[in-house]
C-alpha cells in the first residue's frame, strides 16, 4: 500500500537533490569577492532610506484579519456551489446550511461593525 | 427505626446541629448543650452496657442498612466485648473533658465543642463499624477535628505539631487505605461481587505472601497511631501542644484506636501472618514501646511530655498483650486500653487543671503543691498509683493480665517487660515528689487554689471507676472474655498449621483467684 | 456518492449545540444593542445553558448516530456534556462579580463561554475524528481570547499567548495524527476505524495515534506536556481559570476516551506501559511542584496537574469500570475545584495581590462561612472521606487495583499523602494564624453564592450517597465499549 506513495518518495528525492546541486553549484561558480552592497537588502535597486523594523498602526492588522477572515469564508462558497447539483436529493437541507453559514457571518460583520473596527478613524 | 448504636452516632451529630443555631454571643449555652447531648450520649451507652448480653461472642445489636450497594458497601454497626468498653470511656471522657475546659477555650467556642463533638462521633464510629469502609471513612473523618482542636487551641508550636500529626496519620492510613482496596479487590475475586462486611471478609482464604503485605499495611497504620516506638515522634507534640480536652481525648481514646484496630482487623484477617510475625512486633513493644518510652518519660522536664512517653510504654503493653495471642494476654490488652484511657486521662486532666492556674507545665515550676492543694494532690496521687499499676488500682489488672500472657509466651520478654513497670514507678512518683512535696520554692504558686466544684465533677467520676475496676474487675473481664475467645479461636482455626504458644482453651485468669 | 438523509431527527440531537450557538451570538448582539446595567446578559447566558442542558438530559441516548455519523448521541456523551454544562453554568454565575470589580464586565465573556461549551459538547458527543477536532478549536479558540481577557494586563496577556502557541502546537500534533489515521484506515469515522478492526498501515497507524495521544496530552497536561498549564491558570481571570481546569479537562479527556477506546479498542493494552508511566510522572510531578508555590492559583494550576495524573490511572486500567472511575471523578472535580477557584477569586481583591498563602491568615474569623467551604474543598481535592475526592479516588483506585496496578496506586497513594500537606497549608493560614491586616471585602453577591452552595452541596452528596451516579457512570461508559 505504501508503494502508491513511491512517485511521491521519488518526486521529494529529486525536489531536494536539484536545491542541493544548484545551492552547491551557485556556490562553486561565484565571483569570491565581497562588498557593502552585497549585504545590503534588495530594494529594487535602489538604496534603502530607513530602518526595516517599522512600527504600524494597529488599525492596519485589524482590517487585515477582517479581511482574512471574510475572504477566506467566501472561498468555502465555491465547493459548495460546484457540487450542490450532485446533492439534489438533500438540497434543501445545503441550501439553508449555506444560509446559516452566511448568517454567522452576517452576525459576525454586525458585530465588527457596531465595534467600530471597521472605522479608520 | 433508629438502633441504640446509631444514637451514639447521632446524638453527637445532633449536638452539633444545635451548635450551629446557637448564637455565637451564648457561650454558657453553647457548653451547656454539648456537655448535654455528650451526657446523652453517654447515658445511652450505659443503657447499651446494661442491655449486653454476657455470653455471645459475636457482635450484639447489629444495625445494617445499605449505603452504597453499588460498591457492596453497607452501613453495619455492632459491638463486642473487645469494643464496648471503649466506647464507654468515649462516651464518658467526652462531657469531661468539655466541663474540664470550661473556662480554658478563650475563642471560638462554637468552633471548639464542634471539633469535640465531631471528634466523639469519629472514634464512636470507628469502634463500632463491621464494615470497612465505613471504618476507614470514620478513621480518616476523626482525623479533621483533631487537628483543627491542635490547630487552632493549642500552644506555641501548634500548627507544627498538627501539621505532624495529620501528616503521620495520614501516611499509615493512606497506604493502610491500599490493603483495603487490595482486600476489596480479594473478596470480589473470591464471593464473585466485591463487598467490604467485614464478617464477609474475615471468610477470605489468602496466602501466606498476600497476608504477609496486607498485614504490615494494616499494622503500620495502627502502630503509628498506638504509637510504637519508630513512628511515635507525632505524639509527644500532639499532645504537649493540644488543649487540654484534646490531650485528654487523644490519650485517653485516640491512640486505643490503633490497639482496637489490631484486635478487630489484624488478627482476625490476616491469622497466619499475625501468627508468624508477632515476635516482631513483641520484641518492638516490649524494647520500643514499654522499655524506650519509660526511659525517655523518665527525663522529661515537661509533665505533659511525660505523660505522653508513659503513654507509649503503657501502649506497649497493649501491643504485647495481643501479639503473646493467648486469653491472658488480650483480656489484659482489652482492658488496660480502658484503664490507660481512664488514668491518662485523669493525668491529662490534673495537668491540665494546674496549667489553667499557672500556665507552665515544667515540672521545675513547681514543688510543694500538695500543702496548697490537698485534695488535688490526693486524686493525683491515686491517679499516679494507677498508671503505674498498684495492685487495688485499675492498672494493675490489666498490667498483671498482660504479663501472665507473656509469661507464657516467653521468660525473656516478660522480664523485661517488667521492668516497665518499675520504670514507670519510678517516672511517675519522681515527677509526683517533685511536683507535690517539698518546700513551696516558687512564689507564684503559694497563692494557689485548690479543685473547684467543677473539676472535681470532672475528676471525681475518674477516681470511682479507677478504683472500682482495680477491686472488681469481673464484670469487665466477663464480658471481654467471650469475645476475646472467639477471637483467638478464629486466629487458631485460620493460621494454616501454624501453632499458637498456648492453647485458647486455658480458662482465663481473673487475678483475685491468683 | 453521498448516501446519507437528513432527517429532522439529526436536528434534534444537536439541538443543544444549535441552543448555545444561538444564544452564543444573540448575547454578542444584546452587548451591542443593550447598554448600562449588563446584568441581562449574566441572565441569559445562564438561561441558555439551563435550556441546554435540559434539552440534553430530555434527549434519548440510545446510541442513534446523526449527519452520517459525524456526531453520536449515548450516555457517554450526555453525562459529560452535563459536566460541561454544568461548569459553564456555574462559570456564567460566578464571573459577574470578578469583572465588575476590574470594570471589565461585557457580553463577550458569557458569549466566549457559550462558544467554548459548544466546542466541547461537539468533542464529547462528536462520532468523526475532524468533528472532535473541530470542536477542539471552537473551544480552544474561545478560551485563547479568554485568557487574554483583560488585554491590558500583562501577565494575562502572556497567558494567552502562550496558550495560543502551545495550543496551536497541540492542535497541530492532533490534527497530523488524525491525517496519518486517515492514510492507514482511509476514514476519520471512529465507528468505521472500530468496524474495520484492522488497519492497511500498522506504520500509519502507530504514527497517527501516537499524535492524537500527544495532541490530548497538552490538552489535558500530563508531564511532558504540562509546561503552559501553571502560566496560564495563573494569568488567566480566575473564573475562567476554573473553567478551564474543570470541563476543559473532562471535555478532553472524554475525547480520548471515545478515541481510544470506542476507536481503537485493541490498543489499550499495548499502550498501558505508556500510560502507567504518563500517570506516574504526572501525578508526582504535579505534587511534588505544588508543594512549593506560595500562589495560590499556581498550586491550584499545579494541583490540576496532579489530577490529571490520577484520572490517567483510568485510561491505564483501560477496562470499562476504569472509564467509570474517570467519569464519576471528572463529575466530582468539577465542583471541587470550581468552588475552590469561586473562594480564590473572592480572596484574590481587585488588584490580585491577595493571592499567596500569607494573604489568608486569619479570614475563618472574619469569613467563618467561606474559609468553611475553602476548607471543604481543600479536604476534597485531598481525598478526605465524605467528600466527592474521596469516592471518586476510591472508584479508580480499586479498579486499578483490580486489574493489578498495586505498584501504580501505592505511588498515587503517596502523591495523595504530598497532597495533604499543600492543601492543608491553605486551611492553617486559614484558621491557625493571626489576621494580618483588615480588608474589608464586599459581601458575596447572590449569584455567587448560590453557585458557591451548589458546589458545597454537591461535594458533600456525591462523596456520601455516590451510588445513583456511580450506577449512572457505569452506564455512560457501555456506550463506548
Amino acid at each position: 500500500m505504501l508503494g502508491e506513495y513511491l512517485p511521491l518518495f521519488f518526486l521529494g528525492v529529486i525536489v531536494f537533490g536539484l536545491i542541493a546541486v544548484m545551492l552547491f553549484l551557485v556556490r562553486l561558480l561565484q565571483p569570491k569577492r565581497r562588498s557593502e552592497t552585497d549585504l545590503e537588502p534588495y530594494e529594487s535597486g535602489t538604496t534603502p532610506t530607513s530602518f526595516a523594523r517599522t512600527r504600524f498602526s494597529v488599525k492596519f492588522f485589524i482590517i487585515a484579519i477582517i479581511f482574512i477572515i471574510f475572504d477566506i469564508e467566501v472561498v468555502f462558497m465555491y465547493p459548495w456551489a460546484v457540487v450542490f447539483k450532485e446533492l439534489l436529493n438533500i438540497g434543501t437541507f445545503i441550501f439553508i446550511e449555506m444560509l446559516t453559514f452566511l448568517g454567522i457571518l452576517v452576525v459576525g460583520l454586525i458585530y465588527v461593525w457596531k465595534m467600530g473596527a471597521l472605522e479608520w478613524d | 427505626m433508629i438502633g441504640i448504636l446509631s444514637l451514639h452516632i447521632i446524638l453527637p451529630m445532633l449536638g452539633i446541629l444545635a451548635l450551629i443555631f446557637i448564637p455565637d454571643k451564648e457561650k454558657s449555652l453553647m457548653k451547656v448543650v454539648a456537655i448535654g447531648f455528650t451526657l446523652a450520649t453517654f447515658v445511652v451507652s450505659v443503657v447499651m452496657l446494661a442491655k449486653f448480653e454476657i455470653g455471645p461472642s459475636d457482635m450484639q445489636f447489629v444495625e445494617y442498612a445499605e449505603w452504597i450497594p453499588q460498591w457492596g458497601i453497607s452501613y453495619k454497626i455492632g459491638v463486642d466485648g473487645i469494643s464496648l468498653f471503649l466506647i464507654l470511656i468515649t462516651t464518658l471522657l467526652t462531657p469531661l473533658s468539655l466541663l474540664s475546659s470550661w473556662n480554658s477555650i478563650n475563642e471560638g467556642h462554637k468552633g471548639f465543642l464542634v471539633s469535640m463533638l465531631a471528634l466523639e462521633v469519629g472514634i464512636i464510629g470507628v469502634f463500632l463499624s463491621m464494615d470497612l469502609f465505613l471504618f476507614y471513612v470514620f478513621w480518616e473523618v476523626m482525623l479533621i477535628p483533631m487537628y483543627f482542636i491542635i490547630g487552632i487551641w493549642g500552644g506555641e508550636k501548634r500548627i507544627y505539631a498538627a501539621v505532624k500529626f495529620i501528616i503521620y496519620t495520614m501516611f499509615g492510613s493512606l497506604l493502610m487505605l491500599v490493603a483495603i482496596f487490595w482486600l476489596y479487590y480479594l473478596s470480589s475475586e473470591q464471593f464473585g461481587s466485591p463487598t467490604t462486611d467485614l464478617l464477609m471478609l474475615y471468610k477470605l482464604e489468602l496466602p501466606y505472601n498476600t497476608q504477609f503485605w496486607l498485614f504490615l499495611a494494616f499494622t503500620l497504620s495502627f502502630a503509628i497511631k498506638i504509637p510504637l516506638f519508630p513512628f511515635h515522634t507525632w505524639l509527644p507534640d500532639a499532645h504537649v501542644e493540644a488543649p487540654t480536652a484534646g490531650s485528654v481525648i487523644l490519650a485517653g481514646v485516640l491512640l486505643k484506636m490503633g490497639g482496637y484496630g489490631l484486635l478487630r482487623y489484624c488478627l482476625p484477617l490476616f491469622p497466619e501472618a499475625t501468627v508468624r510475625l508477632a515476635p516482631y512486633l513483641i520484641s518492638l513493644a516490649v524494647f520500643g514501646g514499654i522499655i524506650y518510652g519509660a526511659l525517655v518519660a523518665m527525663v522529661q522536664p515537661d509533665m505533659k511530655k511525660l505523660i505522653a512517653y508513659s503513654s507509649v510504654s503503657h501502649m506497649g503493653f497493649v501491643v504485647l498483650g495481643i501479639f503473646v495471642l493467648n486469653q491472658q494476654g488480650l483480656q489484659g490488652a482489652v482492658i488496660q486500653m480502658v484503664n490507660h484511657g481512664l488514668s491518662t486521662g485523669a493525668l491529662f486532666l490534673l495537668v491540665g487543671f494546674i496549667y489553667e492556674r499557672r500556665h507552665s507545665r515544667l515540672i521545675s515550676e513547681y514543688g510543694g503543691i500538695a500543702k496548697i492543694m490537698p485534695f488535688y494532690a490526693a486524686t493525683f496521687l491515686i491517679v499516679v498509683l494507677s498508671s503505674l499499676g498498684l495492685p487495688g488500682l485499675n492498672g494493675f489488672v490489666g498490667e498483671f493480665l498482660i504479663l501472665v500472657g507473656s509469661f507464657k509466651y516467653s521468660i525473656f520478654f516478660t522480664t523485661f517487660a517488667a521492668t516497665g513497670v518499675i520504670l514507670a514507678a519510678v517516672y511517675l512518683l519522681w515527677m509526683y515528689q517533685r511536683v507535690m512535696f517539698g518546700k513551696v520554692t516558687n512564689e507564684k504558686n503559694s497563692g494557689l487554689s485548690d479543685l473547684s466544684l467543677r473539676e472535681k465533677w470532672v475528676i471525681v467520676p475518674l477516681i470511682v471507676l479507677i478504683v472500682f475496676i482495680g477491686i472488681y474487675p469481673k464484670p469487665i473481664l466477663d464480658r471481654i472474655e467471650p469475645s476475646v475467645t472467639n477471637l483467638l479461636n478464629v486466629v487458631q482455626a485460620n493460621s494454616n498449621g501454624e501453632k499458637l504458644k498456648i492453647s485458647p482453651d486455658v480458662t482465663p485468669v481473673s487475678p483475685e483467684r491468683n | 456518492m453521498i448516501d446519507f438523509q437528513i432527517v429532522p431527527a439529526d436536528f434534534y440531537l444537536l439541538l443543544p449545540e444549535m441552543v448555545l450557538s444561538v444564544g452564543a451570538m444573540l448575547l454578542l448582539f444584546l452587548e451591542l444593542f443593550l447598554k448600562g446595567n449588563k446584568t441581562v446578559q449574566q441572565w441569559t447566558a445562564f438561561a441558555i445553558f439551563v435550556v441546554a442542558l435540559s434539552l440534553l438530559l430530555s434527549q434519548e441516548s440510545s446510541g442513534a448516530t446523526g449527519f452520517g455519523m459525524m456526531v453520536r448521541s449515548d450516555l457517554f456523551g450526555q453525562f459529560i456534556s452535563a459536566v460541561v454544562l454544568i461548569g459553564g453554568g456555574l462559570t456564567v454565575l460566578l464571573g459577574k462579580e470578578y469583572l465588575v470589580s476590574r470594570e471589565w464586565h461585557r457580553g463577550e465573556y458569557y458569549s466566549l463561554l457559550l462558544f467554548a461549551s459548544v466546542g466541547m459538547l461537539f468533542m464529547v458527543r462528536g462520532l468523526d475524528l475532524l468533528v472532535i477536532f473541530l470542536g477542539l478549536e471552537l473551544l480552544s479558540i474561545s478560551l485563547y481570547i479568554l485568557v487574554g481577557y483583560f488585554r491590558d494586563r500583562l501577565f494575562s496577556n502572556e497567558a494567552a499567548l502562550k496558550y495560543l502557541l502551545l495550543g496551536a502546537f497541540a492542535s497541530g500534533f492532533l490534527l497530523y495524527g488524525i491525517a496519518y489515521t486517515y492514510g492507514s484506515y482511509g476514514t476519520t469515522n471512529l465507528n468505521e476505524i472500530r468496524t474495520m478492526g484492522s488497519p492497511e498501515s500498522m506504520t500509519f497507524h502507530w504514527i497517527g495515534l501516537s499524535l492524537i495521544l500527544v495532541g490530548f496530552s497538552f490538552k489535558v497536561a500530563l508531564v511532558p506536556f504540562h509546561m503552559w498549564l501553571p502560566d496560564v491558570y495563573q494569568g488567566a481571570p480566575t473564573p475562567v481559570t476554573g473553567f478551564m481546569a474543570t470541563t476543559t479537562k473532562a471535555a478532553a479527556f472524554a475525547a480520548m476516551l471515545r478515541i481510544l477506546f470506542y476507536g481503537f479498542p485493541a490498543d489499550i493494552a499495548e499502550w498501558m506501559p505508556l500510560f502507567w508511566f504518563l500517570s506516574a510522572v504526572t501525578m508526582t510531578v504535579g505534587n511534588v511542584i505544588a508543594l512549593q508555590q506560595s500562589n495560590l492559583k499556581r498550586m491550584l494550576a499545579y494541583s490540576a496537574i496532579a489530577h490529571a495524573g490520577y484520572l490517567m490511572i483510568g485510561v491505564t486500567v483501560g477496562t470499562e469500570t476504569g472509564a467509570a472511575g474517570m467519569l464519576f471523578y471528572l463529575l466530582g472535580y468539577l465542583f471541587m475545584n470550581i468552588g475552590a477557584f469561586a473562594v480564590v477569586q473572592y480572596f484574590e481583591g481587585k488588584d490580585e495581590t491577595r493571592l499567596d498563602f500569607e494573604s489568608y491568615a486569619g479570614l475563618a474569623k472574619k469569613h467563618p462561612l467561606i474559609s468553611l467551604a475553602m476548607t471543604l474543598f481543600m479536604f476534597a481535592l485531598a481525598g478526605f472521606p465524605l467528600t466527592v475526592g474521596f469516592t471518586g479516588k476510591f472508584y479508580i483506585f480499586t479498579t486499578a487495583i483490580n486489574q493489578g496496578f498495586v505498584w501504580l496506586i501505592v505511588i498515587a497513594v503517596l502523591n495523595s499523602l504530598i497532597s495533604v500537606y499543600y492543601y492543608l497549608r491553605v486551611v492553617i493560614y486559614m484558621y491557625m494564624k493571626p489576621l494580618e491586616e483588615e480588608i474589608e471585602f464586599s459581601p458575596m453577591e447572590l449569584p455567587a453564592k448560590v453557585a458557591l452552595t451548589v458546589c458545597v452541596y454537591a461535594v458533600l452528596h456525591l462523596g456520601v450517597l455516590p451510588g445513583n451516579f456511580i450506577t449512572l457512570a457505569r452506564e455512560a461508559v457501555s456506550a463506548i465499549f
